[in-house]
């Protein structure tokens, strides 16, 4: 719909409807629907009190009836069972279930409200304290991401929590057992009685395997906090869960020892902060920077970005596509992978530009192939960028004494899902195309 | 359930009607601070404000205008008070952040930058009427203007906007560089 007066062009409406269109991200609804609801506290008016405390002469019926009821909805348990895990001092732990019967601890996690350390079994561990957040990866080089909210990142943590309250969400599928009181075994803390939750839900998966999924979840009736969540997957006999094996998740609301807030060292010549160079990433967009004209083509050198392992990623002004086949050079060495030649064949792909504050922005890509050592670049280098016209390779721009930018991996950095991260919202290979 | 059935249901504390509330709106609301603040992390903070203010004053929602022009009233009260409060360096920062958005559309990408370099007032109201689906009367209420204002300006954008979108003129977006 355009108003009048319209004076709008074709290409002005359909971009319009195409940002109309465009479609919230998975995950954005729900933190922050989360983050809403958490703080509204409903305030009742004075006028229905009365006639709440004269329904009140009824509750005990209507409580003896719902309990014998099955299709009682357990909801608000449930969710404030999730609130309460992911809240306050803790101890998480989420372990697979192996074959033999054994437990294999897949991730653990210390909270004690305000500081939270999350390590995971493979991929090193993350602290959260002061606003900060600080990475430490299992090679021992520490990125630091400062730009956490409270919040955020309590929430965001907590994987377990979330998953009783993704069990919890309206769905047809979903059936809830509940059994109050429990006191076999003594799984209540501190000598109270125990809640389990049964929760069955059928469900179809991202490869359209309609599956079932059983959780089990014990509860403390008196804290309401959860204790143990067990989780397992059934399907049909041709179902593929083998990547869904059974799990157990843990929790322990002892006194935490400050010490286990504290990240192992790490080398200090090795720490990076990564919101610091999104920054630096993000301005040099809009910045000007050196520039030279080849065979006609333009190509203006923004930043330049060198990693622990030798690759080398140069952000420019340049309005052409590239072959995955061609890399940059750094002070004469050519940096490819694969072998020059054939650059616009269909073998490999090609590295579109995208416009960004109104430039045509490339980022080309020089990779060392190297991985199992670390490789240091001087701090200033002499860059040469293939430039392409016509679908061939014209000329080399070439910038001398150029000032290099180090992470600790220029891919995570800047195409963690391997197109510049400033064009990830245009969808899955939208910086790349196979060669024409 | 209509919106007075459900600010009615809110006002007796129904947390389900508040859900109800959020889910129908979000997204909205979400969208027009975005295209406003410039930032994805402040949209999204002024977005919750801006819930947690409508659920907590429902009772001052007496349905002369929608639910949805009400939501975006209190947004731009939200977005105009913050902007007030902070420097201005602090809150409309012109860094491209990260969209809470999807699209696969080029032009649509165009369309946000382009819109990050027209003046605020423009901007708000391209975006109440021809993102949002506004009437001018509409966002008119949103923005507590006189309906010719909404008009003229709606007028001016949409011309800034085609020229920024030609692609020979994308060169001259006029958007925070340091030379």
């Amino acid at each position: 719909m355009f108003q009048e007066p319209d004076e709008s062009n074709n290409r002005l409406r359909e971009a319009t409807v195409a940002m109309r269109n465009s479609q919230l991200q998975a995950g954005a609804f729900d933190r922050g629907e989360d983050a809403i609801l958490r703080r509204f506290a409903p305030r009742r008016a004075f006028r229905y009190r009365a006639i709440f405390a004269a329904a009140g002469a009824c509750a005990v019926a209507i409580g003896a009836v719902l309990v014998l009821t099955p299709t009682k909805s357990y909801a608000a348990e449930l969710r404030k069972i999730a609130q309460n895990g992911g809240a306050g001092m803790r101890h998480v732990r989420t372990m697979q279930v192996q074959p033999d019967g054994s437990l294999q601890l897949v991730d653990e996690l210390f909270s004690d409200g305000i500081r939270t350390r999350w390590i995971m079994r493979n991929s090193g561990q993350i602290l959260w304290a002061n606003r900060e957040a600080r990475y430490l990866q299992a090679d021992g080089a520490t990125e630091v991401h400062a730009q956490f909210g409270d919040h955020q990142f309590v929430h965001w943590m907590d994987e377990p929590a979330n998953k009783i309250l993704a069990f919890n969400r309206v769905n047809s599928g979903t059936k809830v057992i509940a059994e109050h009181g429990l006191s076999e075994h003594g799984i209540g803390l501190n000598g109270s009685t125990a809640d389990r939750y049964t929760i069955d839900e059928d469900f179809i998966d991202g490869r359209g395997q309609k599956l079932r999924s059983h959780m089990v979840l014990i509860s403390d009736s008196a804290s309401e906090r959860p204790l143990e969540m067990r989780t397992s997957y059934t399907g049909p006999p041709e179902a593929d869960i083998a990547n869904l094996p059974p799990t157990i998740i843990r929790w322990e609301y002892s006194k935490l020892d400050p010490k286990v807030f504290e990240l192992p060292a790490s080398d200090p010549t090795r720490v990076y902060n990564i919101d610091d160079e999104l920054e630096l990433v993000k301005t040099s967009l809009g910045q000007r920077g050196k520039r030279v004209t080849v065979a006609g083509q333009s190509v203006e050198l923004l930043q330049l970005w060198v990693d622990e392992h030798g690759n080398a990623y140069a952000i420019a002004a340049a309005d052409y596509g590239y072959p995955d086949n061609y890399g940059i050079a750094i002070d004469g060495h050519k940096l490819e992978v694969a072998p020059e030649g054939e650059p616009f064949s269909g073998r490999y792909l090609v590295h579109l530009p995208s416009m960004q504050m109104g430039r045509s922005i490339q980022v080309f890509r020089g990779l060392s192939g190297i991985r199992d050592r670390r490789v240091e670049w001087p701090d200033v280098v002499t860059v040469e960028i293939p430039v392409f016209k016509n679908k061939a390779l014209a000329a080399w721009a070439k910038f001398d004494k150029v000032s290099v930018n180090r992470a600790h991996d220029d891919q995570m950095l800047l195409e963690p899902m391997n197109i510049p991260f400033w064009v990830q919202h245009q969808g899955a290979g939208a910086g790349t195309q196979a060669a024409p | 359930m209509n919106d007075a059935e459900l600010t009615a249901n809110i006002k007796r504390g129904d947390r389900e009607a508040a859900r109800e509330l959020v889910r129908r709106h979000y997204a909205s609301v979400l969208r027009f601070l975005t295209m406003l603040c410039r930032n994805a992390d402040d949209a999204d903070e002024l977005t919750q404000e801006t819930f947690l203010r409508a659920l907590n004053r429902v009772g001052q929602f007496r349905g002369h205008s929608g639910l949805r022009t009400w939501l975006h009233s209190i947004a731009y009260h939200e977005f105009t008070h913050r902007r007030r409060k902070q420097r201005p360096e602090s809150v409309l920062t012109d860094h491209a952040t990260s969209c809470p958005f999807e699209t696969t559309s080029a032009l649509a990408i165009d369309l946000g930058c382009a819109l990050r370099s027209i003046p605020e007032d423009a901007r708000a109201v391209f975006v109440l009427c021809d993102v949002q689906e506004l009437t001018m009367e509409e966002a008119a209420t949103v923005l507590r203007i006189p309906t010719g204002t909404v008009k003229s300006r709606l007028r001016a954008a949409r011309k800034q906007l085609m020229a920024l979108l030609e692609p020979e003129q994308e060169v001259n977006l006029n958007v925070s560089r340091t030379r």
